[in-house]
């Protein structure tokens, strides 16, 4: 009977030890397989490690080039998690956090192609399977892929990713388009990998005519023509910040003159590339022009025009001999009759008021030869001044000019004083489209 | 690879004009006397029976305030003796270029500024002359008499974009030729056929205010403009910003500002410059007369410690 008991005894340990055996393995399995939180101190086996990625650059693809305001194309991969500036031309470059801005055209996916640095390599060759997901608005984009992690390893690229959301169907622009980056090894559970922020531009269409998308001119235009879905709008938007007359220019933050040099002749600057580059960043009429078609450009807005206009194209000799006073200025004796009658001695009968003022500029010369705007669906800009849209040649010249001057004249004279009835009524200019 | 992309360059680069050879001896500067080298805006070397002669610009306010403004060319001992005084339709950094007109007497081509588009006129001691009748409300920049030509032929840039060559320029609604787009451009004469020099802009900051770095190039043209063979570098990987050449019996000698210093390119071999600031030079001028190269150029141009140099080398 004793031999007996003591034998169920220790069957009956014996069982119990089995069953404790088994829970005991299943707590373990529960631990190590299952989805844990970052950071879970937990190791299934002491010889057994899984890989441990962070994001470390990414390179955008089917965006377009964002140039660095004529020092060059900012260069890829547009997130490099090391840089801290970026030097372009020998010279450090304001942008956020050292990353390169991005633009798409409005409604297109998102691709890039991800590149990790291993901080853990692990144990044997695993996959690791990787996403990241960013939100514009209300919009979730998401991105997946992997990539394959040997113990060997310091950095893994994984295959270009596309969103499978789509960027906002209007213009649009943020300074930190952020993306959350995630990590799976081995299907061990889902870790946090690291963040990624660019500034990211929308533009309406592709930009046009092999035009470089300078930086300046896509961040004014995208802010002023956020949420614009149609041409129209991104026309009327985007002539906001002229009208303010405050256009920074966004590689180093000066801000962007009409001749805002003393003396004048030091403002030489004749279109939008020569604008950006100048040292003084102060430009002429002909870069402001270009500034305001270029951002149409940019947008894939092409019917804009550049006008020229003087006293006279058929006559055209040279400058000519005829410019016209901008306004304002005031004829203190009875004025001129005609527009070749000159009665009035420049500055004693005919006096400056006040200038009108130009782009960061109060001061801008009060007379001209000639000068360039810009027509647009039948109305015409003047982006020099910030003023406008003009309906007609006559609105144009009666907002702008006060009369016309003879040069060739000791004391110079001036005559035909504009803002006289009737001759608002007379248009003194002729208006040439300028083929680009 | 790296190894076959340098001998494709090599390859695409060894052209007549491209061979370059870069000796390691340094041309000295000497400093031209001048009475106000502040002033002073750019220089350039006339030729012509008599000694070499080195013109300067300089803008004059007049009492008119300041849209009153007088472009005066000097020449002479100190650059004091006044050779032109043209008054600017408005204040501005001409772009301008001299040549022995048929009289033997100098003619002067210059930009005017009228606000939006500059016109180029043509002036000598007797009368000022449009260039640009037949292209009324295009803008031009950058004139170069073509160099060693009969009559004054030039070229000017056209609208910040391509290089137009007047045939006859100061006859009224005279000949041009449009060539190529580039940023400036030279030409010198031969018998048949020209040497066409032009800089492509690159990207980059500029020297001085505007001066956009680029990369020289070469290109025969015929007497119809057409080009002849390929383009190549003069002094490739350079990146240049102002240049200027003339011919000589060893072949073409070009001076040019580049971000590393002034180079002088005789024929095949390049030097450079003894320069306390090659980052600084503007205004290239050269001229080859008496089996002698002029070179001349100014350093910090525009500022109160402004100089004007010059070096005289046998050929």
């Amino acid at each position: 009977m004793g031999p007996l008991i003591a034998g169920i005894a220790l069957v009956v340990v014996a069982a119990i030890a089995l069953v404790a055996a088994l829970v005991s393995s299943r707590d373990d399995a529960n631990n190590s397989f299952g989805s844990n939180p970052v950071g879970s101190p937990v190791t299934p086996c002491p010889n057994l490690r899984h890989a441990v990625i962070q994001i470390e650059k990414l390179v955008f693809a089917g965006n377009h080039i964002v140039e660095c305001d004529t020092y060059g194309a900012f260069p890829q991969p547009e997130w490099w998690r090391p840089r801290a500036t970026i030097t372009l031309g020998g010279r450090d470059i304001l942008t956020a956090m050292g990353q390169c801005p991005i633009c798409y055209t409005r409604g297109r996916p998102v691709r890039f192609t991800p590149t990790f640095r291993v901080t853990t390599a692990p144990t044997q060759t695993e996959v690791v399977q990787v996403r990241a997901v960013a939100m514009w608005g209300s919009v979730v984009m998401n991105w997946q892929g992997s990539v394959t992690v040997s113990p060997s390893s310091t950095e893994v690229t994984a295959s270009e990713a596309t969103s499978d959301a789509t960027l906002p169907d209007h213009v649009d622009c943020t300074d930190a388009f952020e993306t959350s980056w995630g990590m799976n090894p081995a299907g061990q559970g889902w870790n946090a990998a690291g963040t990624t922020r660019n500034m990211l531009y929308v533009v309406l269409g592709d930009p046009a005519n092999g035009r470089p998308a300078f930086w300046t001119l896509l961040d004014v235009s995208c802010r002023a023509a956020a949420a614009q879905t149609t041409d129209t709008g991104v026309i009327a938007a985007v002539y906001g910040p002229l009208r303010n007359r405050e256009i920074t220019r966004k590689r180093d933050g000066v801000g962007l003159t009409y001749w805002g040099t003393t003396p004048y002749d030091l403002t030489g600057a004749m279109s939008t590339p020569m604008l950006l580059r100048s040292e003084n960043a102060s430009g002429q009429c002909g870069s402001w022009a270009n500034v305001l078609l270029d951002m149409y450009q940019v947008h894939g807005i092409t019917r804009g025009r550049k006008i020229a206009l003087a006293r006279s194209a058929q006559y055209w000799r040279g400058n000519g001999t005829v410019a016209f006073l901008v306004k304002s200025w005031r004829f203190n004796t009875p004025p001129a009759s005609s527009p070749s009658d000159w009665t009035h001695e420049l500055y004693r009968q005919c006096v400056l008021v006040q200038k009108a003022p130009g782009q960061r500029n109060t001061n801008p010369p009060e007379w001209f030869w000639n000068h360039y705007i810009v027509w647009i669906d039948s109305v015409y800009y003047d982006p020099s001044y910030g003023s406008g849209p003009f309906n007609s040649q006559g609105d144009w010249e009666n907002a702008s000019m006060d009369g016309l001057i003879d040069t060739r004249a000791r004391p110079m004279m001036g005559g035909f004083d504009k803002s006289r009835t009737p001759n608002p009524t007379t248009n003194l200019m002729d208006f040439v489209t300028i083929a680009e | 690879m790296r190894i076959a992309l340098v001998i494709g360059v090599c390859m695409l680069s060894s052209g007549g004009w491209a061979q370059t050879r870069v000796e390691d001896t340094k041309i000295a500067w000497i400093t031209v006397q001048a009475a106000d080298a502040a002033a002073v805006m750019a220089v350039r070397w006339l030729g012509g029976t008599g000694a070499p002669m080195l013109v300067a610009s300089a803008r004059r306010e007049g009492r008119g305030g300041p849209m009153d403004s007088t472009l005066v060319f000097s020449s002479g001992p100190a650059l004091r003796g006044e050779m032109l005084a043209a008054a600017q339709s408005l204040p501005s950094q001409p772009d301008w270029d001299v040549a022995v007109g048929a009289s033997g007497a100098p003619v002067f081509v210059y930009t005017d500024a009228g606000g939006a588009v500059n016109a180029l006129l043509l002036q000598d001691a007797r009368d000022v002359l449009p260039v640009t009748t037949g292209k009324p409300f295009e803008s031009f920049q950058r004139p170069r008499f073509v160099k060693h030509a009969a009559g004054r032929p030039l070229i000017a840039i056209q609208n910040e974009k391509s290089a137009i060559f007047f045939m006859t320029p100061g006859i009224e609604d005279g000949p041009y030729r449009t060539l190529l787009d580039c940023d400036t451009a030279l030409a010198l004469a031969r018998v048949d056929r020209y040497d066409l020099l032009y800089k492509m802009e690159k990207a980059g900051p500029p020297r001085g205010n505007l001066l956009a770095p680029g990369s020289l190039h070469a290109v025969e043209l015929d007497s119809e403009f057409r080009t002849l063979g390929m383009a190549t570098e003069p002094l490739p990987g350079a990146v240049v910003y102002q240049y200027d050449a003339d011919m000589a019996d060893v072949g073409t000698v070009i001076l040019a500002t580049t971000a590393i210093g002034t180079m002088l390119k005789v024929g095949h071999v390049a030097r450079t410059f003894t320069e306390l600031l090659p980052q600084e030079m503007t205004s290239p001028s050269v001229l080859v007369a008496r089996g002698r190269i002029y070179a001349a150029a100014i350093e910090r141009a525009g500022t109160s410690s402004a100089r004007i140099v010059m070096a005289e080398l046998p050929l």
